[in-house]
């Protein structure tokens, strides 16, 4: 028996929901004017697209979205956002300015900006909207049955793919070491002249 | 039985929404954010197209797995050279770190 939710099954419901979701919090990402509200949401919509990844069979794919992108990305963003005093988008302080301050000031570049988004989102739904074929949607499982999709991701990621993988592992060894050398602050106290002068005295025999 | 065309519409507002993003925010981190968007888009169309090439064999998603750690590389080093112009020039707004003196 398949559940349904009235006219459609329970799987389409809760794809529709989840897009539905997706596409709210990416478009509040974009105009909300206050940065930490921006990253909250974004965490939403990064949420959003786990639970559309774990829909379409891919578990890893999604555990790992939730763990890089809804944990990691978006806590490094937040202390990011809490180092550099940028609390708004727009450069005004604090609540004042209200919630979407970013669009209450409707400057002619954000006209032409939304045109463009709204060019690009007619060309690709044209171009999308023909593509033939149906996936199926979540199945509502009661017994627990073994996961094999990650047995056979692993046998592709270090069988057919693991030039690519050791690759991968190396940049984000050089991406470490990178960060680590640009955000480093260099800057070691400099010693007085009186510090500079007990050392000398204290090197003298 | 979701429609294929379903999920690439999906991406492509979120795409849009990123490309909007990218085109008016005036801070550093708004354009990161932005960018993190396209990402997630672009591995949505992956993942989807992968279940419906081919449902038995994930090659796809190691493609969206490679995206995932590319852009965690990309965003450590883009916060490392925020935290040093913030550092540098007092703010992290784009239009004004117009010029890069040495």
């Amino acid at each position: 028996m398949v559940l349904t939710l009235g006219p459609m099954p329970l799987g389409d419901a809760v794809f529709y929901g989840i897009a539905f979701l997706a596409v709210v919090s990416s478009i509040l990402v974009v105009t909300l004017d206050q940065l930490f509200h921006s990253a909250v949401f974004l965490a939403l919509a990064f949420l959003a697209f786990g639970m559309l990844y774990i829909q379409l069979g891919a578990n890893l794919v999604g555990v790992i979205q939730v763990l890089i992108y809804a944990g990691a990305v978006t806590m490094l963003l937040m202390f990011v956002i809490m180092l550099t005093k940028s609390q708004t988008d727009s450069g005004s302080l604090g609540q004042r300015a209200g919630l979407f301050a970013s669009l209450q000031d409707f400057a002619w570049h954000k006209g032409i900006a939304l045109l463009i988004a709204v060019a690009l989102l007619g060309i690709m739904l044209g171009v999308f909207l023909g593509v033939p074929g149906t996936l199926p949607a979540a199945t509502w499982r009661l017994a627990v049955q073994p996961d094999t999709s990650v047995l056979k991701l692993a046998d592709l990621l270090l069988g057919q793919f693991v030039a690519p993988f050791e690759m991968a592992s190396v940049l984000l060894l050089a991406a470490l070491i990178g960060a680590v050398v640009l955000a480093r602050t260099d800057d070691a106290p400099k010693e007085t002249p009186a510090e500079e002068a007990a050392r000398k005295a204290e090197a003298r025999p | 039985m979701i429609p294929l065309s379903h999920y690439l519409a999906l991406s492509a507002f979120v795409f849009c929404a990123g490309v909007y993003g990218l085109l008016t925010r005036k801070s550093a981190l708004s354009l990161y954010i932005s960018i993190e968007l396209l990402f997630n888009a672009a591995n949505l169309n992956f993942i989807a197209f992968s279940r419906h090439i081919a449902p038995g064999n994930p090659a796809g998603q190691v493609f969206a797995l490679f995206t995932i750690a590319i852009s965690a590389a990309e965003f450590g080093v883009g916060i490392a050279i925020i935290l040093l112009l913030f550092r540098q020039l007092r703010t992290v707004r784009v239009s004004e770190v117009a010029a890069m003196k040495g």
